[in-house]
């Protein structure tokens, strides 16, 4: 027997009573409105001439589950007498010529309501092809009113729900015809609703193309998918505004078969603009670690655009002045220098100029700005809180990324420094070192002229001399800088302490053959540390001795009210203005050290001794080329 | 001690006045001809001026024109280019510094006579 009809099959085992919930209405009977009416099964056997009725159908005739009898004379009594004969003919048919119906017809319940049922019923055969059973479903379409309007409502729901969606939708079926939309999808596309009217796909897809950055591309994939209309498909797009859609398209199957297409687009500008920005801020400190600087704030400015706008320019500012690093424009946008000023002191600055928007934030680092980046003008909007953050972020990583750079500098310089003091320390040693040697080595002989062997003595006696000095330098910048300066103060005549120091230089100054002279009024007198004083002035004498290229040096002493003056004036190669103050500073040198020896220690220290006494010591341009350094020192000591 | 004018005459350059003198005084002791320069143009104008010029000691930190800037000037000036220069410097880094700029020898300061007197031997006769 080809017995297999499941979709009227009873249920098979199940406690009667069971059914009438919801589990006995989901009947596999494909699509049909009347589904959701109540709905019962029917079993006729032919051969043993019984009918078995599903707890529902039972329901349905107004029974108790299993209070139907089993006979075709007690189902035939409950039809209404009016389709009595129809119902009669339907059934003879059936058997007759083996092939099943369907029929709409009255019932009469036993309390006398009458119901409409909607049945049908297919017949059951043998091997030999006769009827052996007859099968089948009927539904209650007596409330098919009531049952309309909870499909209106259903459809009405499915509607609301569509509108609720945040993203666009569109159904097409395969002929491009428009199945359905919502309103998002509308304001999404920015389409007129007349538009979408015309209810055909390639009359939206000319009206949009215009917005779109690749239209082409855009046309090319939908065409795709219309043609393979089975393939789903996920990607972005980007419009001219600077928007960002995201598409998803996917086949619409009823009953299994392709009818059309769903299209879903998402509005992701916001989501794709936060990506954009953290990718710009992580590729920012990957190009801010670079060590230039200079250079990786250059490719920072050009990263910038257009994310931050049209047009980005660095100024950084030294002091009072600003220096334009770079300005990287995509647009005729103009770009104006920003002004070291109080403009800068914490927000970052937004702006209209030239009718275009700006947005400035200050490079800050430790309370100092070191300058300004610029963004001009966004193409499609302004400046919103999230650009104003990513620029202020940018500001702060650029700015510790230009401090860092410059500890570097500091701390290279400084390194350098050291080194090439260690290598000037050996030079100023080894030099007197090397004329004591070969005088040393001299002396040994016997047969050596007396003459000849005083004049080496007194070239010993000089380089200790040298020697001694530039160890007291070195143990005095060592007392300076651990600030153990202890001045121990004496009445001092200077002008005589001058005189002094000068004698001593006169083999020096004989050799280089500068002319010196001493302009000293008498009995300019104070509280002054002595060998401290005598430290400056050979300091100073020495400098000038050393670049003085031979001229004539000049010392003068005087005083004015209670400050002691001391001038020593040369006309050799001078310092540059530029340089004036570095001289003063730590291994400050006016000149390389590759030509002149000397740690760029007399200054520093000359000037640092002076300071402890109460005093200053300045350089001026000489009266020639040379220097003109002036100590002026109050008479009671220590101020 | 006299010299002749046929012996080997060496240049000595160094800023250091003290220095000049006392290479010199050791280098005639031992019948060398000496002429000395206090600075770099000083020396190449001696160094042209000298007949016979048979080697140069060169201090390397002078004011103006260093020694690395005569020695420079001197390899590329044909007259100069062979005469051979020893550096005498109080720089460790001297020896690299001279080997570069195409020195022949390097001596670091302080410097003993006898040390002296053997590097030199490399370039002229040195009498007893």
């Amino acid at each position: 027997m080809a017995e297999s009809h499941p979709a009227h099959a009873l249920p098979q085992g199940r406690p009667e009573g069971n059914g009438g919930g919801p589990r006995s209405r989901r009947l596999d009977v494909g699509f049909d409105p009347h589904v959701i009416a109540r709905a019962g099964c029917f079993e006729w056997d032919l051969a043993r001439k019984h009918i078995r009725w599903s707890d529902d159908l039972c329901r349905i005739f107004g029974l108790e589950p299993g209070g139907f009898g089993g006979s075709i004379k007690e189902f035939l009594a409950r039809v209404h007498p009016e389709d009595l004969e129809p119902v009669g003919h339907k059934l003879r048919d059936a058997l007759s010529s083996a092939r099943g119906f369907t029929h709409e017809f009255r019932i009469i319940r036993p309390d006398g309501a009458v119901r409409t049922l909607f049945t049908r019923a297919d017949v059951i055969r043998d091997d030999h092809h006769q009827p052996i059973r007859l099968v089948g479903t009927s539904w209650d379409v007596s409330d098919k009113e009531v049952t309309d309007d909870t499909l209106a409502s259903s459809v009405w729901l499915l509607r609301a729900t569509l509108e609720a969606s945040a993203d666009g939708l569109l159904v097409v079926d395969l002929t491009g015809t428009i199945r359905a939309f919502n309103q998002q999808f509308l304001r999404l596309w920015r389409i007129p609703g007349e538009l979408v009217e015309r209810r055909r796909d390639e009359v939206l897809l000319h009206y949009v193309r215009d917005q779109l950055c690749d239209p082409d591309a855009f046309l090319r994939h939908v065409q795709d998918l219309y043609i393979h209309i089975s393939r789903e498909s996920f990607d972005t797009f980007a419009f001219k505004d600077g928007r960002v859609f995201e598409r998803l398209s996917r086949p619409q199957r009823v009953e299994g078969q392709i009818v059309g297409r769903v299209w879903s687009f998402r509005d992701v500008t916001e989501r794709e603009r936060l990506l954009a920005r953290q990718a710009f801020l992580a590729d920012t400190s990957r190009l801010l670690a670079s060590r230039e600087i200079e250079v990786a704030l250059v490719a920072v400015a050009e990263r910038s655009v257009p994310l931050l706008g049209r047009g980005c320019a660095v100024d950084l500012f030294d002091g009072a002045e600003a220096r334009r690093l770079v300005t990287h424009l995509t647009e005729d946008v103009t770009l104006e220098p920003c002004p070291p000023d109080e403009t800068w002191a914490q927000t970052p600055v937004c702006y209209a100029a030239h009718g275009v928007s700006h947005l400035a934030v200050p490079l800050r680092a430790r309370d100092r700005v070191l300058g300004v980046i610029t963004f001009a003008g966004l193409r499609d909007r302004a400046y919103d809180t999230g650009d104003v953050e990513v620029a202020e972020e940018l500001g702060r990583r650029a700015a510790l990324a230009m401090e860092n750079a410059r500890l570097l500098r500091e701390t290279q310089a400084a390194l350098r420094a050291r080194d090439e003091f260690l290598s000037i320390a050996a030079h100023e040693i080894r030099g007197p070192l090397t004329s004591i040697q070969l005088a040393v080595d001299s002396l040994h002989r016997q047969d050596l002229p007396p003459a000849r062997r005083d004049r080496m003595l007194a070239l010993v006696d000089r380089e200790i001399g040298r020697l001694a000095r530039f160890v007291d330098d070195l143990v005095e910048l060592g007392r300076i800088r651990s600030g153990l300066v202890q001045l121990e103060l004496e009445q001092v005549d200077l002008g005589e302490l001058v005189r002094e120091i000068a004698a001593q230089y006169a083999p020096e100054l004989e050799r280089s053959r500068s002319k010196l002279e001493i302009k000293a009024t008498s009995g300019v007198t104070g509280q002054w540390d002595r060998l401290r004083l005598e430290q400056v002035v050979m300091n100073l004498m020495s400098n000038a001795i050393k670049f003085g290229r031979g001229g004539p040096i000049t010392l003068e002493v005087d005083a004015r009210d209670d400050v002691a003056r001391l001038v020593v004036e040369d006309e050799g190669i001078g310092v540059p203005l530029e340089q004036r103050d570095r001289i003063f500073e730590l291994f400050g040198r006016g000149v390389s050290a590759r030509h002149y020896g000397g740690l760029g220690l007399g200054l520093f220290i000359a000037r640092t001794i002076v300071e402890y006494m109460g005093g200053t010591l300045r350089l001026e341009p000489g009266r020639a080329a040379g220097s003109r350094f002036i100590v002026e020192l109050p008479r009671g000591g220590t101020t | 001690m006299t010299v002749d004018r046929d012996d080997p005459t060496i240049l000595v350059v160094d800023d250091d006045d003290d220095i000049r003198e006392m290479m010199s005084y050791v280098l005639e002791q031992h019948r060398l001809r000496v002429v000395d320069a206090g600075s770099g143009a000083e020396a190449l104008d001696k160094a042209h001026d000298t007949s016979g010029l048979s080697l140069v000691l060169l201090d390397l930190r002078m004011p103006g024109m260093s020694g690395a800037d005569v020695l420079e000037t001197m390899k590329r000036d044909p007259e100069l280019t062979t005469v051979p220069v020893v550096v005498i410097s109080g720089d460790r880094d001297a020896p690299a510094t001279a080997a570069s700029l195409g020195a022949s020898g390097c001596l670091i300061k302080p410097v003993t006579t006898k040390a002296l007197l053997r590097e030199i031997s490399r370039f002229v006769s040195v009498p007893a």
